[in-house]
């Protein structure tokens, strides 16, 4: 087998083992409630006429069904086996089953997360190795204070700021995903969800107006989700170059004559790849935590949609421990992508020769 | 010392410190700032009417105007720094904790439990903590509804039943705030797994292995030296957490997903102000400019405050900006130890010594020492053995031990008078004058390292 292959069959196990580890967690947490709440993971659709003493009934046939009142091992495990069913339980806020309601949500917040990455990955590496390889230029001096600026503000003020920029007093840009118009029109049908993504999905119905406004759409969550961490991967990357000037294959390179920009971009860019690919691996998760606050502040139907109901007020465990799972999964998605992305640039990944 | 004149050199550390110490005192004094008012504490005062949708300017009874139904900003801004304060460090504090003593613990175990705790720390790093916020809040919910409890559509939530038998989650959430909870039980990773790097390789070093051999228990190990060596990075982490932290409680807050930053529930109070009429951001200005920045400095300062204790704390980080050590320090040094006569020709030029000498820059394991290790009490293992074998008259053992010490950097101090008394003993002795010149070397005298290693040059011919 290849040893890429090798890699990335590994880091593909890694995710089971690590999901495992974390819903074992989870439901440690759901152990510190009373059986009759651990109940409401399993309660179907109730109808509302249904009396006290019934619903009470109910919840007792659910605790002896799947053992409730046993240790923890005992419960996670039907815990566990209930999720394969496809439903992940009923939420009441939702009036709806956890999990298809999860998954028809989540172009949306696909399309917002790719977009971002696609953005802030590129930008991220080319400026912080343009900033690192001339230490104190006038480019790196504005890059990093640039950087510190995107870092400094939060994102949800910043937030603010476009919304009223650019929203409300200049109207180039809009929350949501599509214009009332085009939502209005997409909802009497004849427009083929392909991938449940705006972007795409106007393209391969051959409406490039609807692509334009999608994208109209997105540019403000785009830009607050891809800034900050656009920021911190540059100075990553500008940090792991920034000695690198004085290697010996830089200088072998002089020497035999490659012009400048092969070197940069040919052979030390290469090389500050693994430490900035591995530190957007760590910061997956506040990317994706990221990602969910910039649906809730510009009111893109996303996956946080499933929790934005219960957050005010209706008690809805089975939507918040779904979410949770969910997120773990993007996040684990995501790094996994990244590794591999890794393993594809990093000739010693590649080669086998690095063992990770 | 040294540390303290360090750490003030830069402009930039006196401002993220001062900035620190400013907030630090509007959090303890905030009660003389703007007293609370008996009849409606909390840092939401409400000093107009309550019917009043309008947020007003400033006047000379609120200073900083007002939010919609009358609330007082300045109040809620004073009030809301010392809130911001306590989560801040209450989280980090906490997190940092937990963190140093998993990573302690999983890095000391090794084996088959270190690599267990490591792969679930690793386990951990996948959850993001907004997702912890609405899940134990959810489960709060579930449990005071499923006891019959009433739960109140909007941010509390009421418990009537008789507390008899309060379920666990109940009274944690009671008297936590369920975001603390979940980014201490979901943030401690970083912490665990530099502890865990730095104590993978304190394992190794001669101190540790010493302490073990002298039949210290591995928790006592663990205590006085492991602890105590990897503070430094801990605490550059956790002084940027703060500012992190808090800016995540404020963005949570604004979103509704709870939290309860009052900064955060400032602006979700104004939001419609700071959005919708007037045109411009500035219109109502006491509503977005307050809260905007106090968070925004807030996180500004700690990171700052993180960076400079990072130049002092990390010994490897600051070589390059701070070659040497402090003036005052060269001087005591040049007073207490009779130095050599001095070689006929001094060239400038230090010589390269030998492996330990350049262990200054060297890393960042060997140069953890404690603080207070540099003077110590004559307690180092390693130094008492140097001393007995001298007493003995065993000197390439002594050298050994006294090497073994120079190369990690250690007890320079209390070395360096020792190697002073052996080279007037024994003034021809090359391997003598080579180990005072890495004494020399580590202490950041590099004029009198190169004489020594020229005395050590010229009696090995």
């Amino acid at each position: 087998m290849p040893p890429f292959l090798q890699f990335v069959i590994r880091r593909f196990v890694a995710v089971p083992i690590t999901l495992l580890i974390i819903t074992m967690a989870l439901y440690a947490g759901v152990m510190l409630t009373p059986p009759e709440a651990r109940a409401d993971l399993y309660m179907p659709n109730t109808n509302r006429a249904m009396t006290e003493d019934q619903i009470r009934r109910l919840k007792e046939n659910i605790i002896k069904r799947y053992h409730l009142r046993d240790p923890y091992p005992v419960q996670y495990l039907f815990w566990a086996r209930s999720l394969f069913d496809g439903t992940w339980g009923y939420s009441p806020s939702l009036n709806d089953n956890v999990l298809p309601s999860l998954l028809r949500r989540t172009p949306a917040t696909l399309e917002l997360a790719l977009y971002s990455l696609l953005l802030l990955i590129p930008l991220g590496l080319v400026s912080g190795v343009m900033a690192g390889w001339k230490k104190s230029g006038s480019f790196d001096r504005g890059f990093r204070s640039l950087a510190f600026l995107s870092t400094s503000v939060p994102p949800f003020i910043l937030a603010i700021i476009l919304l009223s920029v650019f929203y409300i007093n200049r109207n180039w840009f809009a929350p949501g995903r599509l214009d009332l118009a085009y939502t209005l029109e997409l909802s009497e049908g004849g427009f083929k969800a392909y991938t449940g993504m705006m972007t795409i999905d106007g393209f391969l119905n051959g409406r490039i107006d609807i692509v334009e406004n999608a994208f109209r759409h997105l540019v403000m969550p785009v830009f607050t989700l891809s800034i900050y961490h656009w920021a911190t991967l540059g100075r990553v990357t500008r940090v792991s170059i920034l000695g690198e000037e004085r290697k010996e294959y830089v200088i072998a390179a002089r020497a035999r004559g490659v012009i400048e920009r092969r070197i940069v971009w040919k052979h030390v860019f290469r090389n500050t790849l693994t430490p900035s690919l591995t530190s957007m691996t760590l910061s997956a998760t506040s990317i994706v935590t990221g990602v969910f606050v910039s649906e809730i502040i510009y009111n893109i139907n996303g996956v946080s949609g499933v929790i934005v109901r219960a957050m005010q007020g209706v008690p809805d465990a089975p939507a918040a421990l779904g979410f949770a799972i969910y997120s773990v999964i993007m996040v684990l998605l995501l790094m996994f992508v990244l590794d591999v992305a890794q393993a594809i640039l990093d000739p010693r990944v590649r080669e086998g020769v690095l063992k990770t | 010392m040294s540390r303290t004149r360090l750490f003030f050199r830069r402009w930039q550390n006196w401002l993220g410190f001062l900035l620190i110490l400013f907030y630090a005192f509007v959090a303890i004094a905030a009660p003389y700032l703007s007293p609370n008012d008996p009849k409606n504490p909390g840092p939401f005062m409400r000093v107009g009417r309550a019917f009043e949708s309008r947020p007003l300017p400033p006047d000379d009874k609120a200073v900083l105007g007002l939010l919609p139904r009358g609330i007082d900003v300045y109040h809620a801004l004073v009030w809301g720094s010392r809130d911001a304060m306590r989560f801040g460090l209450i989280v980090a504090m906490s997190t940092a904790l937990f963190g140093i003593v998993y990573g302690a613990v999983s890095g000391y175990a090794e084996g088959i439990v270190g690599n267990t705790m490591l792969r679930i720390a690793d386990a951990f790093l996948a959850f993001p903590p907004i997702a912890g916020v609405v899940f134990l809040q959810q489960l709060y919910m579930t449990t005071v509804s499923a006891l019959g409890g009433f739960v109140y559509p909007g941010v509390i939530f009421f418990y009537t039943d008789e507390p008899v038998n309060r379920p666990l989650i109940q009274a944690l959430l009671e008297s936590v705030d369920p975001l603390m909870l979940s980014l201490i039980a979901f943030s401690w990773m970083p912490f665990a797994r530099l502890v865990h790097s730095i104590v993978i390789t304190l394992k190794q070093t001669d101190f540790i292995q010493a302490a073990r051999a002298l039949g210290g228990s591995p928790l006592w190990i663990i205590r006085k030296h492991i602890l105590r060596n990897s503070t430094g990075p801990a605490v550059v982490l956790a002084a940027r957490d703060v500012g992190g932290v808090v800016l995540l409680q404020a963005t949570l807050t604004f979103i509704g997903i709870g939290g309860g930053s009052v900064w955060g529930q400032m602006l979700a109070d104004g939001r419609n102000w700071i959005l919708g009429p007037g045109g411009s951001l500035l219109t109502y200005w006491w509503v977005f400019l307050p809260p905007t920045l106090a968070v925004t400095i807030f996180g500004v300062a700690w990171n700052v405050f993180g960076d400079s204790l990072n130049d002092v704390l990390v010994p490897t980080a600051h070589v390059d900006a701070f070659p040497g050590r402090s003036l005052r320090k060269m001087k005591k040094q040049k007073k207490a130890e009779p130095l050599p006569a001095p070689g006929s020709d001094t060239s400038g030029i230090i010589p390269t010594g030998p492996a330990g000498s350049t262990s200054i820059v060297g890393d960042r394991g060997s140069k953890q020492t404690p603080v207070g290790d540099s003077r110590s009490n004559g307690f180092d293992p390693v130094l008492r053995a140097a001393r007995e074998d001298l007493a003995r008259g065993d000197l390439p053992r002594a050298l050994h031990a006294y090497n073994h010490l120079v190369q990690r950097g250690r007890l320079i101090d209390e070395i360096l008078p020792d190697l002073a008394q052996l080279v007037k003993k024994h003034p021809r002795d090359p391997r003598v004058w080579q180990t005072l010149g890495d004494a020399l070397t580590q202490a950041g005298d590099s004029v009198h390292a190169a004489q020594s290693y020229e005395q050590a040059r010229k009696y090995g011919n």
